[in-house]
């Protein structure tokens, strides 16, 4: 059985945090020089925007693994275990599609022969499939007493979390236009289903059991007079509660855009035409 | 650019910006989903991996409604090789009194513990533990069980002090203490390993080695569990009634 030592308020950063870091940041910046100089570009502005989002991610990365969130999620609270949960895959994952660019995504993909393994992960049954797999398994008993004992451990909780960010989130926006699924219903159920529905089961449990079910957390030193069954309960409200603003705000944001184009597809079908005679038809640009 | 199907598009314009046959050497893209094809090893590979995470992801729901749970049968403690009787020591309670544990916990469910208020993990745990446990229990069992802390560093722990720390748990646990030597003598009894104590540092501060476990004796006065470090809640809460009631592994 694994002893945690007391718990201090010490600045501790996590060395391997910014290694890895350091390894997206130094991936990123080459890809982006190497592309420039093949085309013989300069940065544009919907380029910057990429960036932008790209170090918006890179800052979740670290406030989700460094320290304190991450030893605090490590060891001690379960609390601060699902709050990088939720950072994973409502900040880190989504920022880090949005902030690559279709290019880049395409020479990753080819580069390590993935193309084919992305766009079948990524199909909207698949993913919800591997996502709340993943989910209920992460946040097992015996999966987090097993693997929260070790850095290695945690290492792998972590990146499968970001994993399942990054496929769940690619049927809404990946770099790749193939892989958006072109339906906004069907995107707006696989938001609601897929990732924000079964969450609540594991989350129930946390909320409702009468004992603390992950002895890594219950017996860890105590922070701040929470018991391990508050922390607990804490932690189940932070996954329901959690996703519900950027799942939610997503789907109000499509569903907004979807009716509001919807709306001036038939209005433009129902304005007559300068000549007086049958409607004219307009189409989207694109087309 | 694909023509999406829905009006909105569901992808805003602009995304796309490079044609795909035009980069520094990305090929153009397949088309997705050809049927044509047959399945590779690699996406039957991922069925099949899906198909098991599935599987496993349910499997440990079902775990996860049995946490705690366990054989009602079954013990949560150790059982010990040997039966052990409660030891028979006279140790000075938190009020300075002489207090005799066979005789001030006969009758009772008694858990005897060795540790020290400045124990940084191994005590916290144990008492947070069985006192969340016990708070669970029916009334009866709770006046049926006496928690005693035994600590093996009278240097720092005056009885204020074990008073004090043993209240943040529980105003009904025991706290004992006594002089070296009747300490020594105490573990000796009840067959745990004697305290042993590192060298204090420039602060005065120094961590002592103490056995970790948590000896159950029966209200008849036996011990036939123990309990280690890692005792959860819901082990005490399976053991705790039982134990209170008489039973035996």
């Amino acid at each position: 059985m694994r002893i945690t030592t007391d718990w201090s308020w010490d600045w501790r950063p996590y060395f391997g945090v910014w290694v890895l870091v350091a390894l997206f940041v130094g991936f990123y910046a080459l890809s982006w020089r190497r592309h420039l100089r093949v085309t013989a570009r300069v940065m544009q502005p919907d380029d910057w925007r990429h960036v932008r989002r790209y170090g918006a991610a890179m800052v979740a990365l670290i406030v989700a693994s460094d320290w304190p969130l991450g030893a605090l999620g490590a060891a001690y609270l379960l609390s601060a275990h699902m709050t990088q949960f939720l950072i994973y895959i409502l900040a880190f994952a989504p920022l880090l599609l949005l902030g690559t660019p279709e290019w880049m995504a395409r020479r990753l993909l080819h580069r390590f022969r993935l193309d084919r393994l992305y766009r079948f992960v990524t199909k909207p049954i698949v993913a919800a499939l591997l996502f709340n797999g993943l989910l209920v398994t992460t946040h097992a008993p015996v999966t987090v007493d097993l693997l929260r004992g070790t850095q290695m451990g945690s290492f792998v909780i972590d990146m499968t979390w970001l994993t399942m960010g990054l496929i769940a989130w690619s049927p809404i926006i990946s770099p790749l236009p193939e892989v958006v699924h072109p339906s906004v219903p069907i995107k707006l159920a696989y938001l609601f289903l897929a990732v924000s529905g079964i969450s609540v089961i594991p989350a129930g449990f946390m909320v409702f059991s009468e004992y603390p079910l992950y002895s890594a957390y219950e017996l860890a030193p105590r922070i701040i007079g929470l018991s391990a069954l508050d922390d607990q309960q804490l932690a189940g409200a932070v996954m329901k509660i959690g996703m519900v603003p950027v799942i939610w705000g997503t789907m109000a944001v499509m569903w907004g855009r979807w009716f509001r184009a919807a709306h001036e597809a038939e209005q433009s079908y129902r304005r007559p035409s300068a000549s007086g005679t049958a409607p004219q038809r307009y189409t989207r640009s694109g087309s | 650019m694909a023509v999406s199907r829905d009006p909105a598009g569901g992808d805003p314009a602009g995304r796309c910006r490079y044609p795909r046959t035009v980069s520094d050497e990305v090929p153009v893209d397949e088309p997705a989903g050809d049927a044509s094809q047959p399945r590779s090893i690699s996406t039957t590979l991922v069925a099949i991996v899906v198909a098991a995470v599935l599987v496993l992801g349910v499997g440990v729901g079902v775990g996860l409604t049995r946490a705690g749970g366990g054989d009602d049968n079954e013990w949560a403690g150790v059982e010990l090789a040997d039966v052990r009787d409660k030891p028979a020591i006279v140790l000075s309670d938190t009020d300075g009194e002489p207090y005799d544990l066979v005789r001030e916990t006969e009758g009772k469910l008694t858990i005897l513990f060795f540790g020290y208020t400045s124990c940084p993990d191994v005590c916290p745990a144990n008492l947070i533990t069985i006192d969340k446990a016990l708070a669970t229990m029916a009334a009866e069992v709770r006046a049926a069980t006496k928690v005693v802390f035994v600590s093996v560093d009278p240097q720092r722990d005056t009885p204020e002090v074990i008073r004090s720390y043993l209240d943040s748990y529980d105003r009904e646990f025991v706290g004992l203490t006594g002089t070296p030597a009747e300490l020594r003598r105490a573990q000796d009894l009840a067959a745990v390993p004697e305290a042993a104590y590192d060298e204090p540092d420039e602060d005065g501060f120094y961590l002592v080695g103490h056995s970790s476990e948590m000896i159950a004796y029966g209200p008849d006065g036996r011990a036939m569990l123990t309990y280690p470090f890692g005792t959860r809640q819901s082990d005490w809460a399976r053991d705790l009634p039982r134990l209170a009631r008489g039973e035996t592994p």
